[in-house]
């Protein structure tokens, strides 16, 4: 007698419990054929587990690159659509070369944190700039 | 299943024994997926969570990522067995190795395809009969007689829809090389 595909799933999903469960491992050690069957069940079980898991989680990660993947190798521009968009782009550059345009006030103080290669120098005062006296005498 | 990943300086041995309870079912059966029978898978599991104890009273494990620490570990003492004795894994070691799962990407690549394969079988399936089955693979901890009211259809029925769908995912699995 062999077993059932019955016992088989019990078996792999864990609810197979009693004499029934110790006929089962007694006599895989003995039959042959039962012993693969129940590798076989066994990795059908991993297998939906698996696919369950993925469905629990979303979408499969290798699904969720190829059509990403196929989608860049299919979107290649033809010679054709993209003389058009240079011609497209050398209209836009013209027409906004020709809009009047906006002036902007140079800022009075203009402050840096590049150093003090560029930071403002301060003003000198003209009585800085002379000669000195020579102090009381 | 979901996974845990603890840190093991958090675990109590009354912890242990909670998650040895929980995990071991998913141990037996990746030993029973790499070909080991019933009894050896047993035997092994026994000696993979005693393992795992004493080095985690050891001091040596630092986080416990299960159920795949207590996985890999039983496939790394399935095949030492085998080395040593010769007396487990009637399919192999090879079959072995391809189910560790720290194996080669080609190895995964195995695994992905059945898993491939079993999706293509089911989506053959007629649909009344994989939505059912469908409905009970997301919801493993539902009773089936609940599933059927949730269904409208008589418990029996969706037992029989059940079966006729896992017996050809088993052909399908039984066809795969």
């Amino acid at each position: 007698m062999h077993a059932t595909a019955m016992e088989l799933e019990l078996l792999v999903s864990g609810r197979l419990a009693g004499p029934r469960a110790e006929w089962l491992e007694a006599h895989c050690e003995g039959c042959e054929p039962c012993a693969a069957a129940v590798t076989r069940e066994a990795r059908l079980e991993v297998s939906l587990r698996s696919m369950a898991a993925e469905r629990r989680c979303g979408m499969r990660a290798d699904a969720l690159v190829a059509p990403v993947a196929a989608r860049a190798s299919l979107v290649l521009p033809s010679p054709r659509f993209v003389a058009v968009a240079v011609a497209a782009a050398m209209a836009l550059a013209f027409f906004v070369a020709r809009f009047p345009r906006a002036v902007v006030a140079e800022p009075a103080v203009m402050f840096a944190d590049a150093g003090d290669f560029v930071r403002a120098q301060p003003a000198v005062p003209a009585w800085a700039g002379g000669e000195t006296s020579g102090g009381t005498p | 299943m979901n996974s845990i990943v603890a840190s093991a300086d958090e675990l109590t041995p009354t912890a242990w024994a909670g998650l040895i309870r929980r995990y071991d079912h998913a141990v037996f059966l990746s030993l029973l997926s790499a070909g080991l029978t019933p009894r050896a898978a047993r035997e092994l599991c026994h000696d993979t969570w005693a393992r795992l104890y004493e080095q985690w009273r050891a001091g040596r494990l630092d986080v416990l990522q299960l159920p795949g620490l207590a996985i890999t570990q039983a496939k790394f003492l399935a095949l030492e067995e085998h080395r040593r004795r010769a007396r487990v894994a009637p399919i192999g070691e090879e079959t072995l190795q391809r189910a560790d799962p720290r194996a080669s990407p080609e190895d995964r690549a195995v695994a992905r395809q059945l898993v491939d394969q079993v999706e293509q079988a089911l989506e053959r399936c007629p649909p009344r009969a994989r939505a059912l089955f469908e409905l009970a693979l997301a919801n493993p901890d539902t009773p089936h007689a609940a599933l059927a009211e949730q269904s409208g259809i008589s418990l029996q029925r969706l037992r029989q829809a059940l079966c006729e769908v896992r017996a050809r995912l088993r052909l399908a699995v039984k066809e795969t090389p």
